[in-house]
């Protein structure tokens, strides 16, 4: 059985979709076409690399036999990311079409808040999925200490002082608490719980791609926090380099699934 | 020559690593009230379903059955 290296599909998710988010980046920061051509560029380079990892993690899923469970975990991941995309296609219908500035909270929010549902939802069934094999007490405490200290942290250096910040509307404060809340325990929480269960397998295949899916998660959740922090400073505007973070970490999500896709070993004859 | 034990878990090792494999052949010589180093090649049937049980929810179904053809091979 050989389960060790990489597909070019996956070399191809990889250095392509980490390329394209790099590239995406310097159109953006050298300027070219002026302004309003760099915010285009932002928006729908965005869309096209994120779109790209959310069919890829799709296609992922769908490989999976109907009824097979990594069908289901994949498809949440997958889908969690599509509706990210049209958040991001909203924004940039408002922001490129309209020529107006994104409001904040604004209808894209409807959309990056349900990604964590699905997103969460699928690498939480993926966990636990490996009850009865490894064991999951450690992985549970570890990753709940884990999170309260990162929620504590976000909460003293980000949401306090928004919280109590009188010139902050309810519900932007709301959403503001939220997706450092959502990150941390919607994402950060499942994702180091998952790696700390399949870190059990030691180098068994079927570890490598949650590290990768935890990878990505982590870069969303500093990504997310950073921008929370600059919008609040009112520091933060479409092709800031923190733009990157959510290219590269979706990307990774991308790679995981494609690593997954490569342990499907072909049926055996006969 | 090795014991089917011993065949099955370095065929499972790849995929779910040594502790795991070594669940999975340990969990199904206690459910038959045998120690792993007894399985014989009629308990095939029991490690099997029992491979098919604890890897189906993490890894992909066809996966499985290739690692099940594997281990049915290494008894022929």
């Amino acid at each position: 059985m050989t389960t060790g290296a990489f597909s070019r599909r996956t070399w191809a998710v990889l250095v392509f979709g980490l390329a394209a988010a790099v590239i995406v980046q310097m159109l953006v920061a050298s300027g070219v076409g002026g302004e309003s051509t760099a915010v285009a560029i932002s928006d729908i380079g965005g869309i096209l690399v994120i779109g790209m990892a959310a069919v890829v993690t799709i296609r992922t899923a769908l490989a999976f036999g109907t009824g097979e469970p990594l069908r289901a975990q994949w498809l949440a991941i997958g889908v969690g990311i599509a509706v990210y995309v049209l958040g991001d296609i909203v924004w940039a219908y408002t922001e490129v079409v309209r020529g107006l500035d994104p409001p904040f909270p604004g209808l894209p929010d409807i959309f990056y808040v349900a990604m964590y549902v699905f997103l969460g939802w699928g690498i939480i069934s993926a966990a636990l999925a490996y009850k009865g094999l490894v064991r999951m007490k450690v992985p549970l405490i570890s990753s709940a200490v884990i999170t309260i200290a990162s929620a504590a942290a976000i909460y003293v250096v980000l949401v306090k002082d928004i919280i109590l910040d009188p010139s902050v509307a309810f519900l932007e404060k709301a959403l503001t608490v939220f997706y450092p809340a959502g990150d941390t325990l919607l994402l950060l929480a499942p994702a180091v719980f998952i790696v700390l269960v399949v870190s059990q397998l030691g180098r068994g295949a079927l570890g490598v791609p949650w590290r990768f899916v935890v990878a990505g998660v982590a870069v969303l959740a500093v990504a997310d926090a950073v921008y929370q922090w600059l919008e609040w400073q009112g520091a933060y505007s479409t092709g800031h380099i923190i733009d990157l973070g959510w290219m590269i970490g979706y990307v990774l999500l991308a790679v995981g699934a494609s690593v997954m896709r490569d342990l499907i070993l072909p049926a055996p004859r006969g | 020559m090795p014991t089917l034990a011993e065949s099955v878990v370095s065929i499972l090792e790849p995929l779910v690593g040594p502790m795991v494999a070594d669940t999975c052949v340990r969990a199904t010589a206690l459910s038959l009230g045998k120690s792993a180093d007894d399985l014989l090649a009629d308990d095939m049937p029991a490690l099997e379903s029992n491979v098919k049980r604890l890897l189906g929810p993490i890894a992909p179904r066809q996966t499985i059955d290739s690692i099940i053809a594997e281990m049915e091979g290494s008894i022929r």
